[in-house]
Parts: structure tokens; sequence; C-alpha cells
């Protein structure tokens, strides 16, 4: 098997050695390639496959952000992290759905090698469908255009509370993966950790969502022509499962955090399905997603366990059981 | 008016002459009853002719001097302005209506002093004012005393007459309550201006800061973690070595020890950490330095010494504060410093100047930042010594200020940038810091070659009462 390949871009030569130092451990994973500036990182991606790239953000040139856009359009397979000390938000905001993480530097070197590893090793059953697949199926996840209309009309609104706005986000898996995204990296301030859709509302803040969604940074700005009645069904079945996972979790925990937790395992079950893939195969998906964008390990669990769940597009209430079970594996085996 | 009163006068001088004395005419004409008759009768008609058209005149004037009396009234009880009239021995002899609503006088005698409320001030003030046969242009601020004893705040001027032959005079005073209370919030606000931009510039000092302070703790801790790691394997060699020299019980044999350690060292790649593991000390160190250099610039910035003034080195400050500032510059512009060597220290506020500095880089960097890519801006720094004044000018090759705005750089709130990039409060208190806080002088033009260029004067000797303003 080929040797996946991560390249880092730093205009910080001690930030490269370091790293190139620290990263040797994982020389038998894979290896390593070094360039100081977005425009030789280029040249390396147009002579050579590279799996992940890493890049600070400000660089003398070609900015982060803009290498990141770059990637995402001539090379969508490709993981995309940013390791930035710190980024002027308007720079930052053009990152946002071009990017998989943010880490902040100075970041643990341990979760560096996480994050690259994740998406590197943890693909499971999405090895059969290519990794350009599976990796820029997060691209192409498309918002709810009715669900944005909504929550954009609600912004308008000076009294909008955060409450009303996330119960809204929550009938939208894309918008909802898309807010755990950017609250569980360092976008916009510290990553927080958190697999509750309203904790990603309140820690975003309302002024920063309506400036994303109005530059159609969260998945509003792709859907083109109408959408099918399949996906607008998928969606609805991915709510009431979200809900029902819920309520079933609360009878036995009663922990608001690990009830958020249920819905979003449940809302995001299905985050695959956009491109007519089993069930099976969406599930992987959005497993693989959840690690691909630092969502919180018992997430990220949860969903994994729940690939080959044998109650996959059965009765829903059946289905909402296997959810509940696994969430709470899933926090047993964190604490 | 006066010449009203002549008229009068003459009038009633012309009515006395017709009715006491005989007219010499009258004699004349004595000679002849019938055209006596016919002479008086013309004279009477005459008289009562004149004496009608007298009582019309008298009755005009009367009602005009009736008029502007009232006039006068109105206008003295309208006037917002409070207005005694008051005797050489300070007796208050009349007052308008604001005078008395402003007092709350009722009735009664009063003596001017006693609208005061420290009456061994007011005699200190008044007395020179009426020495100087003053006029109202002169106003004073003290304060006022109501009948029922609130005090107030009160400007006062007052007119003597005693060239009008009166031992009387003219006094004005204004209640300027609402005035201080303006005053008061107007300083309140500018106090709220000036804290605010103190705490824009920190922020701006703070976001800088934490991305020079994280690439050195970044390569730090990768470094450090990979000595970490990499002594692990040195000490699995060492103890490979000690057992091959038999220092060291071994469960491996003798023979086969030495091929042992050379896959060890093979499979640890032993040049490598013999080549890398020196360099990630002399970085982490390096790192290190840099991380204490700015830890120390921040220090200076924040300056321990709050308002005091005390004898700063400018060059230094210029070097800390380009130092903060690295991040905000270092893709935009290089920097080009003549920085004279013998500069004398400078009585200042050492924070207040490096935000002034900072001011000044900051919006370099923003000018320079809109109109060039790839760093080819200049940041130039000189000082020098001119007379009694340390000079710095900072001088960049952006794109200069727009002519028309030349005037206003100055102005609070005026700003060129786009929304969320400035407040337009920079140059503003630039130019308090410098003008106010230290007695020196700040200037703009465009240089020859195009860009800003800025003129700051700070003078070398702190002047007396500049010292004790603060």
């Amino acid at each position: 098997m080929r040797k996946p390949i991560v390249l880092f871009v730093d205009d910080e030569p001690n930030i490269l050695s370091g790293l190139k130092r620290y990263c040797r451990s994982q020389r038998e994973l894979w290896d390593m390639v070094c360039v100081d500036s977005g425009e030789l990182a280029l040249e390396i991606l147009a002579n050579m496959k590279v799996d992940v790239v890493v890049s600070d953000m400000r660089m003398p040139g070609m900015s982060g952000a803009d290498l990141l856009e770059t990637i995402s359009v001539r090379w969508p397979g490709i993981v995309r992290f940013i390791l930035s000390g710190e980024a002027a938000p308007d720079q930052t905001l053009r990152t946002v759905g071009r990017s998989h993480r943010f880490l902040a530097k100075p970041c643990d070197p341990e979760i560096l090698i996480g994050a690259v590893n994740g998406p590197l090793f943890k693909k499971g059953r999405l090895d059969a469908i290519g990794e350009v697949h599976s990796t820029s199926f997060w691209d192409r996840l498309v918002s709810d255009r009715q669900t944005v209309r909504e929550i954009l009309l609600l912004l308008e609104s000076e009294s909008a509370r955060e409450s009303e706005v996330a119960n809204l986000v929550k009938q939208d898996p894309c918008l909802s993966a898309r807010l755990l995204q950017l609250v569980n990296s360092a976008y916009f301030g510290r990553a927080i950790g958190t697999s509750s859709v309203s904790r990603a509302v309140g820690s975003l803040g309302l002024e920063r969502f309506k400036q994303l969604l109005e530059a159609g940074r969260l998945g509003n700005a792709l859907s083109t022509g109408s959408e099918t009645r399949e996906l607008k069904s998928e969606r609805a079945v991915s709510v009431r499962l979200a809900r029902k996972a819920a309520v079933y979790v609360s009878k036995i925990v009663d922990d608001p955090e690990i009830t958020e937790l249920a819905y979003s395992v449940g809302l995001f079950l299905q985050l695959g399905q956009n491109d007519n893939s089993s069930n099976g195969i969406a599930s992987a998906a959005a497993a693989y997603s959840a690690n691909l964008l630092g969502f919180p390990a018992p997430l990220e669990n949860a969903l994994t366990s729940l690939v080959d769940c044998p109650q996959n597009g059965r009765d829903e209430n059946d289905r909402a059981q296997c959810i509940s079970d696994a969430v709470l594996v899933a926090c047993n085996q964190a604490a | 008016m006066a010449s009203e009163l002549e008229v009068v006068v003459k009038m009633s001088n012309i009515m006395l002459d017709n009715s006491g004395k005989t007219d010499s005419r009258v004699v004349d004409n004595l000679s002849n009853p019938a055209k006596k008759m016919s002479v008086l009768e013309d004279q009477l008609k005459e008289a009562k002719q004149e004496l009608a058209e007298m009582s019309l005149t008298l009755k005009l004037s009367a009602s005009s001097l009736e008029n502007q009396r009232l006039q006068l009234d109105t206008i003295l009880d309208n006037t917002l302005a409070g207005i005694f009239v008051v005797q050489g021995n300070l007796s208050i002899v009349r007052a308008n209506r604001a005078a008395r609503n402003m007092f709350g006088i009722t009735d009664g005698k009063l003596n001017i002093l006693e609208l005061f409320s420290d009456q061994d001030e007011a005699r200190r003030i008044i007395v020179p004012l009426m020495a100087e046969h003053s006029n109202c242009h002169a106003l004073r601020e003290t304060v006022g005393r109501t009948r029922e004893g609130c005090e107030f705040p009160i400007e006062f001027g007052l007119a003597t007459m005693d060239h009008l032959g009166w031992d009387q005079s003219v006094w004005i005073f204004s209640d300027i309550t609402e005035r201080k209370h303006i005053d008061a919030r107007r300083h309140a606000l500018e106090q709220e201006l000036v804290q605010a931009r103190k705490l824009e510039a920190l922020g701006t000092l703070a976001s800088g800061v934490a991305h020079e302070i994280n690439t050195p703790v970044q390569y730090i801790s990768d470094n450090v973690r990979f000595l970490d790691e990499s002594l692990a394997d040195i000490f699995s060699l060492i103890k490979l070595y000690r057992q091959g020299l038999g220092l060291e019980k071994s469960s491996i044999d003798q023979p086969k020890i030495v091929s042992t350690i050379r896959n060890l060292e093979k499979e640890l790649d032993i040049d490598f950490l013999h080549e890398e593991m020196p360099q990630a000390i002399s970085q982490s160190l390096e790192g290190i330095e840099q991380v204490a250099s700015i830890a120390n610039a921040i220090k200076e910035f924040s300056h321990p010494g709050g308002d005091e003034k005390n004898d700063v080195d400018i060059n230094k400050l210029i070097n800390t504060t380009l130092t903060v500032t690295h991040n905000q510059w270092k893709f935009v512009a290089t920097t080009h410093l003549e920085l004279d060597e013998n500069l004398p220290m400078v009585p200042c506020i050492s924070g207040e100047i490096c935000q002034v500095i900072m001011n000044m880089i900051v919006n370099a960097v923003d000018a320079m930042e809109m109109t060039r890519t790839g760093g080819q801006g200049i940041i130039s720094i000189k000082t020098r010594t001119a007379g009694d004044f340390v000079e710095i000018v900072f001088s960049d090759n952006g794109p200069g200020i727009p002519v028309k705005c030349l005037d206003r750089v100055f102005d609070p709130f005026f700003t060129t940038k786009d929304i969320g990039k400035g407040t337009g409060q920079g140059l503003a208190i630039t130019h308090t810091i410098i003008h106010q806080h230290h007695d020196g002088q700040v200037s703009c033009k465009n240089g020859a070659n195009g860009g800003a260029e800025f003129l700051i004067q700070l003078p070398i000797h702190q002047s007396e009462n500049q010292g004790a303003e603060r």
C-alpha cells in the first residue's frame, strides 16, 4: 500500500523543523513534505499525490485561505487543515467550508497527529468508494434552503433569541453539522468541544452566524435547481430519529448534554445521504466526517458503532432505540 | 430721548411767554381799537393753535416715553440673565424678574453680597472691579446662593455708572448649572473615548502578541516532545552499549549484541538524532529568547509607572513597539530606522508614547495594505534633536493622505478606513497625547515621494505648569 503524504505549509522555518522532528514518530505511517509558501505548496500538489495539507494562515504572498480555496477546487479529495496562531476574521471566514479543521497554535502535537491520522486510517467502509468521494462529500453537503430562509428572516429581527434560532437549525442536518464543525475547531475563538447544536449556536453568536449565512459559507450557496423529494423526506426522517433518540436517552439519563448528543447522532446518521448511497455508506460517511471535523469522541464513536446497525432502514422506533443505546455506550466509554 | 425732552422744555417756555409777558406787537397796535382787536384775535388764534400743537406733541412724546419704558421693562423682565441695579453701598435698588427668580428674592432690602455663597471671596472679586470702572465684559465664575440657601454655579459681570454721575452699578448674573453639567458630561465622554481607544490599542497589541508568542511556543513544544522521545531512544541504546561492554547483565548472547546494537541504531536513525537533537535544543532556546523579549516589551508597553512622566529613551520605545507589533507589519512592509544615537532622554508617559508610535505604524500598514501587495512597503522612522525638541518622523511609501483630508486627520471620528477597520480615534488620541499631555506638536503632510509623513515634536525640558497639570 502506498504511504500517505502529509504536506505542511508554514513560512516560519522553526515551526517546520519542529513539526518534522515531532512527526518523525509517524514515519512508518506517512511521509511528510514541508514547504514555506503557498506557491511552493501548489507546485508540490501538481506533482505529487498528497493526502493531507496542514497550512498556516498568514504567510507572505499567497495566504493560507487562498491556498485552501484553490486546493478545495482543484483537489477536493485532500484533507485540509489550518494550523495558525492568529488570523483576521475576514481571512478565517474564507476558509469556512473550504477547510476541515482549524487548529490553533500552539497545538498539542498529539492532537495534530490524531487529526491527521483519523481521516487517513479511519475510513472504514468508505475505502470502497474512494477518498475523493469521501472527503469532498462534506464540501458538497447542501443546507435546506427553506430552513436557511427562515433563519435569516428570524436573524433580521433584533429580538431573535439563540434558542429560537437553534430550534430552526436543528431541523437541518447539514447546517447543524457545519455549526458543530466551527465550534469544535478554533475558527472563531477557542474550540469548545461540544455535540450540542444549541451550544454551537450560542458559542458562534447570532451575528457571526448571520454573516456566514449571508456569505453563503454554510452549504447554503451550493444548492442549485430544485431539491429532490427524497432528500426532503430523508431530512424529515433524520429529524424524527433525532427527536425520538433524544427522548429515549432522556428517559434513562437526566443530562441535557447527553440528550443533545443523542439528538445530534440521530440527525447526522444519514448525513451522507446526498449521494444516493445506501444507508450503511451514508452512516459511514457521517462517522468519517465526525472524525475529520474533530467532533467530540462520543459523537464520533456513536456514529461509528451505528454504521452496521442491523436496524438501519427499518422501523424508526427501533432505529431510535439503537441510537439511544449507542449513545449511552459511547458515553460510558468516554467516562 | 434727550432731544425730545428739550423740545418739551422749550415749548413750555414759549407757553409761559404768551401768558405772562406782553408782546411788543400788542403795544404798537393799541392806538386802533378795531385793529387792536383783530390783531389780538389773530394772536390768540395763533397761540391757541400753537398750544394745541404743543399739547399734541407733548402727548405723543409722553406716550412714546411710556412705550419705551414698557419695552425696556419687558426686555429686562424677559431676559434670561439676572440684572440688578446696585447702589454704591451695594444695596440692591432694582432687580429684573430673572434676577428675582434666580435668587428667590421676594421683597425687602438686600445687599448684593448676600447673593454670594462666600461673601468674603465675593468682596475680593468685586472691589477691584468697582475700582476699575469696569464694564460687563469681564465675567467671573463663582458660586451663588439663593435666599433659601441653595448654592449654584454662577457667572457675573458688573458695569459702574459713575461716568454718568450716578453712584450706581448694573450687575448681570447667569445661572451656569446647565452649562456645568454639559461640560462635565463632555469631559466624561472624552475620558471614555480615551479609555476606549486605550482598550482598542491594547486589543490590537494583544492579538499581535498572541501570534508572536504562539509561534515559538508551537515549535518549542514540538521540539521538547521530540527530545523527550529521542532521549528514551538514546537510553535504550545506552543500555545495549552497557550490556555490550559487560557493565550490565544481558539476556542477549554476547556475540549477537553488536548486531542488535547495529539494528537498533539503524531503526532509531542515530545519524538523524545526532543531527537533529542539538538543533532542536538551539532552536528551542531561540524561541524562548523570543518569548522573553516579547514579555519584556509588553512590560514596557503597559508601563507600571502609570501616568507619571519619566525620562524615556525614545529610540528604545520605537524598537520595543516595533517588536510588539512585528506581526502587524512583517507581511506588508520592511522598516527603515535612522535613530539618532545621541538623542537626549525625554520626559514623557512611556505607555502613551508607545501608543502613539503604534498608531503611526498601524496607520502606515493599513494605508500600504490598501495599495500594495507582497510586502513592498517601507516604514521609515527617524529621530533627531532640533533645538529644545526631540523630533520623530514617520514616513511610508503608501498612497499618502488625500489633500482634502489633510486638515481633518486629527479630528475625532475622522477616518477613511473601512467600517470595522478603524474608529477614527487613533490620530485624535495621538493629537491629545502629544499636544495636551506632553506639550508637543504633531503635524502631517505628504512626503516628496508620495506617502504620508508625520512629524512629532516633544519638548526635552518639561515646562513648570505641565508637570503640575498631570
